[in-house]
């Protein structure tokens, strides 16, 4: 904002062309202030306490520490794995929501009897804790009184219970599962939103034209609503890959870490070593790695020409 | 400096909402001044205002609390205190976030892991001057006395009741195998898990804790089978190291491994483990009383009974015993008191032995126990252990201030990656060991007379 | 049969579609549904029932009876509606600034927002405690309002700039050149067609709200200021889970939002059919 300030100090500029001037950052002067308030001190403290030995429970004992906990970070056997489960956390997760969310969108975009009922109910899971979420599909998923157990059994393709939540490497599926039927809907009513600002007249215009769904779905439809594609999904990445709670409370990273992603080893972590120092530098490289992403993100799908249509 | 100014913006972006709030809510405006911090408590008139905070909210307990705090206030009228609670899932992690940010509820009940970080961090306060002046203190039982409630040799929390281990058994199962409804010692121990496992069933002899805190229970046995009263030998290595200590680490964990445990408990804690045994998914639960409530909503009459913790091959029981929600005094706290007064209340022996009955736990005065509750249905297997003059009070060493942190997360992944077939015993047991002896060793630099 | 199959595939895929939807989204449900219907003695019963045999509303009564769910319903309501409306209001403004300005710093605005969205809670957690300490907001509903409104505000903000991205820039020019200022063409005729995003934008930051349960466990301990999450966490005992009452209340606490969303859902619809594109 300061660049502004500078600027106006030039004579020759009225006013009227000042204020002109000024507009967008005055729109964006009141989330700014809200953000900044709430997010600067935390997350400057946060990168502070990265560089420093900070155990809740040893306050007598709090100093810099250099780089210590980075170093500890990369020592840590478990790290590799850790890394690698968020990955598989984000690519499938994202990945399906958004492929079964586009679906979903695409089967709701048009008018049909009881349509507004059904879209009510499919959006429903949004609005679901997640702590809710995780308790009900942990029961689902149990291997006592399970339902999933229960309606394989029934269908014959097991014959024996499973304890999904268990086996090692492939707990996080069950939470996969859980975290899909959480996000699809947000992903449904994105799109959905999207589409239903598509022009008729472009549409009517391909019909004429002869184009098949498929070729108007790909080459009318995807153009246009990329913005909002490129947005969703680039919000989607990000919240997920920080989100730790229903591995938390499905299996709490188990068996042996093998569950666990970067937020919710954190989360785990700090609740009993209250190395808060450690977790800072977690949370400072989730930071420096999602930012990076993001300006990757960016360039790559041309999100600014995008958004010129 | 910088700070100031942040505060200033957060301050104009808190009072546009809290008008919003004012405008909207009805009387939360006014709960949402009169709350808060025990530092804004108190300032109005001759009347004190303190506040407890409960980690283990239920309806019945949290009425059971309320009723106690309402006879409290009609003696002391003088003195409000407000109820707050934190479910247990989440109360380690407030507390200590309490703690750091200064503003602790004056009394609140904490459980004997989190007790040394807590007074080791400064959060919460010795209660030793009380305590010496406590008329009540020489009534109590040698094992609240004994109990993990000490940091540097001062009380810090007086136990609001115990907790000793004990087995569930499925009796119905017994029955059916034809096994003696008890189990005298460990060897019975493993003998029944066998027998009792039928997976095609699904049915398994032990539920098992694989998650937080199983490390305790397995090292129970290794202090048994070691016949150690502590998980340290008296130069500060720990136990495991021995042949006999690792012996009896594997003994313990094949259980899991021969598949005498469902699958899926290597990831269980509390919950899961108590689940899996009124489920009927496990015969032999290993826990504390307070089950014994949840087990008589849950369970059918007469299918189940809770026995003595098993003997080991000297005769003697090893066992452990604690507290969940121990009174402590917040380190803060303005009127030191009242809050004792707060807490000698809680503790005296009529209220103590309402909030055992209630809770199916075991009260800390001698005369309590007495009270014939104690002596007739499933809690009479905690009582018997207790009447036993062959028992060893053997307890994790709590005095270590990351102790939560080994029981909690480091034992959780070794131990799992063992069950999972993911590391080797020798592996496992060495890093544990390693682990455990490097902070005995540190606090016995740092506390040269224990 | 060709003809017959372009005619007829589409609605046919879309039926099976919809109805794999349908039952997905359902099963979850009707199972919490079941389970709050059963008691605890067959909810811990060895054998599984799909149906509960013996049938009981005990646990809704219970829920009633033993907990302060109004309380909490009431303290839900008032959080997520402030909360969503003043994201709602501010994300309009900074999204209609990101999407029709070009102006210095706008990536690196861009990025300030999404960092935030990047550093986990947990580690945020101990210095926030300390602000709002400090200022004597724990405990409290703004404390909750504020913190909601200020973690949903990047997320619903790019969003909204999206929304309005995709509004031809030629039908402000137009309007304007009728003779409306800004303002008024931004509001008479941008938001109307904007409906469905604003819509969404709205019901993001509600739910976002509404379902947090880290800060308020966090952030509340008396009774008078918990949440519908809160509450349900307290099921989770430490030896015994609630699945009974739980799942009663999680039902109970579904329905405002059922309601909420079979009200506005039609917005999304048919928000756009209706719009000034076409006319």
């Amino acid at each position: 904002m300061s660049a502004t300030n500078t600027r106006s100090a030039r004579p020759s500029v009225s006013r009227r062309r000042l204020l002109r001037r000024l507009e967008p950052y005055l729109l964006l002067l009141p989330a700014l202030v809200i953000v900044l308030a709430f997010f600067a001190y935390p997350v400057l403290k946060a990168v502070q306490l990265s560089f420093m030995h900070y155990v809740l429970f040893e306050p007598q004992n709090i100093a810099y520490s250099g780089f210590a906990n980075f170093k500890a970070l990369f020592a840590d056997p478990v790290m590799p794995r850790i890394l690698f489960n968020s990955l598989v956390w984000v690519v499938a997760t994202v990945g399906l929501q958004f492929v079964l969310g586009f679906a979903l969108a695409l089967a709701l975009n048009k008018k049909f009897r009881g349509k507004n009922g059904l879209q009510a109910v499919v959006f429903l899971p949004w609005a679901v804790s997640a702590f809710l979420i995780g308790m009900i599909f942990k029961w689902m998923f149990n291997q006592q009184n399970g339902l999933i157990n229960h309606l394989l059994m029934g269908l014959g393709l097991i014959d024996r219970p499973v304890a999904f939540l268990a086996i090692p490497h492939t707990s996080i599926i069950p939470v996969i599962i859980a975290m899909i039927w959480y996000g699809v809907p947000f992903f449904g009513i994105m799109i959905l939103a999207a589409l239903q600002s598509v022009p008729h007249e472009i549409h009517e215009a391909a019909d004429i034209d002869g184009a098949g769904r498929v070729r108007q779905l790909f080459q009318i439809t995807i153009p246009y609503i990329k913005p909002t594609l490129v947005l969703t999904v680039l919000l989607r990445v990000i919240w997920v890959f920080n989100s730790a709670d229903l591995i938390y409370i499905m299996t709490g990273g188990g068996p042996a870490n093998t569950s666990d992603n970067l937020p919710s080893y954190i989360f785990n972590k700090v609740g009993y070593t209250t190395d808060f120092g450690q977790a800072s530098a977690l949370g400072v490289l989730m930071l420096v790695v999602l930012t990076l992403y993001t300006i990757v993100f960016l360039r790559i799908t041309k999100y600014r020409e995008a958004g010129e249509i | 400096m910088g700070n100031r100014r942040w505060l200033t913006g957060i301050a104009a972006v808190s009072l546009l909402s809290a008008a919003l709030t004012a405008c909207g809510g009805n009387g939360n405006s006014d709960s949402a001044a009169s709350a808060g911090s025990s530092a804004s408590a108190g300032s109005g008139g001759g009347k004190v205002k303190i506040s407890y905070l409960d980690p283990l909210p239920s309806s019945e307990r949290t009425a059971f609390m309320q009723d106690m705090i309402k006879k409290f206030e009609e003696q002391n009228p003088n003195i409000t205190v407000e109820y707050m609670s934190v479910p247990w899932d989440e109360a380690n992690k407030k507390w200590m976030t309490m703690g750091a940010a200064g503003i602790l509820p004056d009394v609140i009940s904490i459980d004997d892991t989190s007790l040394a970080g807590m007074a080791s961090a400064g959060y919460i306060q010795s209660l030793q001057p009380f305590y010496d002046k406590w008329d009540q203190a020489a009534n109590l039982t040698e094992a609240a006395k004994q109990a993990r409630n000490k940091y540097k040799n001062e009380v810090y929390a007086i136990p609001d009741a115990f907790l000793l281990q004990g087995l569930f058994i499925r009796t119905d199962w017994f029955k059916e195998k034809g096994l003696p409804e008890k189990i005298d010692t460990w060897d019975d121990y493993f003998e029944d898990a066998k027998k009792l496992t039928d997976a095609s069933k699904g049915r398994y002899g032990i539920s098992f804790r694989g998650g937080a805190n199983g490390i305790i229970r397995a090292m129970e046995y290794v202090m048994a089978a070691t016949h150690s009263d502590s998980w340290f030998d008296k130069d500060g290595k720990s136990i495991l190291y021995t042949p006999e200590g690792k012996a009896a680490f594997k003994k313990f964990y094949d259980l899991y491994l021969d598949g005498y445990s469902p699958k899926e408990s290597v990831n269980w804690g509390f919950n899961e483990m108590v689940q899996g045994f009124m489920t009927g998914q496990t015969g032999i639960l290993n826990q504390t009383p307070e089950v014994i409530a949840v087990a008589q909503k849950n369970m059918q009459e007469g299918t189940w009974n809770v026995v003595p913790m098993p003997k080991s091959d000297d005769g003697k029981r090893y066992i452990f015993w604690g507290f969940t929600a121990a009174y402590a005094m917040s380190a803060n706290t303005e009127h030191k008191d009242e809050a004792w007064k707060f807490i000698e209340f809680l503790s005296s022996p009529e209220n103590n032995l309402a909030y055992s009955k209630a809770n199916t736990s075991i009260p800390i005065y001698k005369e309590n126990l007495k009270d014939p509750f104690f002596s007739t249905g499933p809690i009479a297997g905690y009582a018997g252990s207790m009447a036993d003059s062959n028992i060893v009070f053997a307890g994790p060493p709590s005095y270590l201030t990351r102790l939560g942190e080994f029981t909690g997360t480091y034992a959780v992944q070794e131990t799992q990656k063992y069950l999972t077939g993911n590391q080797d015993l020798d592996t496992t047991v060495k890093n544990l060991a390693d682990w455990l002896t490097k902070e005995q060793t540190a606090y016995l630099q740092q506390n040269p007379q224990s | 049969m060709r003809l017959f199959l372009r005619r007829k595939m589409p609605g046919l895929v879309r039926f099976v579609v919809l109805g794999l939807f349908l039952i997905g989204t359902l099963l979850p449900f009707c199972w919490m549904f079941v389970t709050s219907l059963k008691s605890r003695r067959e909810i811990y019963g060895s054998t599984l029932t799909l149906w509960p045999k013996d049938l009981t509303w005990a646990n809704y009564a219970e829920t009633f009876r033993t907990s302060n769910f109004p309380q909490y319903f009431a303290n839900s309501l008032i959080v997520s509606l402030i909360s969503g409306a003043l994201v709602l209001v501010v994300s309009i403004l900074g999204g209609y600034s990101l999407a029709r300005y070009r102006f210095k710093g706008k990536g690196v605005l861009m990025l300030v927002f999404l960092a935030t969205q990047m550093v986990p809670v947990m580690v945020m957690l101990v210095p926030l405690f300390i602000v709002f300490g400090n200022l004597h907001l724990l405990n409290t509903l703004s404390s909750l309002i504020i913190t909601y409104t200020a973690i949903n505000i990047p997320f619903c903000l790019i969003t909204m700039s999206g929304f309005f991205q995709r509004i031809p820039v030629a039908l402000e020019e137009a309007a304007m050149i009728d003779g409306c200022n800004r303002m008024m063409t931004v509001v008479r005729i941008i938001l109307p067609i904007m409906l469905p995003g604003i819509v969404a934008t709205f019901v993001f930051a509600f739910t976002a709200a509404w379902n947090d349960l880290f800060f308020g466990v966090m952030f509340t301990t008396s009774e008078s200021v918990k949440t519908v999450p809160v509450g349900l966490n307290s099921y989770v005992q430490k030896f015994d889970v609630n699945w009974g009452e739980m799942s009663a209340g999680g039902v109970l606490s579904l329905l405002p939002v059922v309601v909420l969303f079979t009200f506005i859902q039609r917005y999304i619809v048919s928000g756009l059919s209706q719009g000034a594109v076409k006319g």
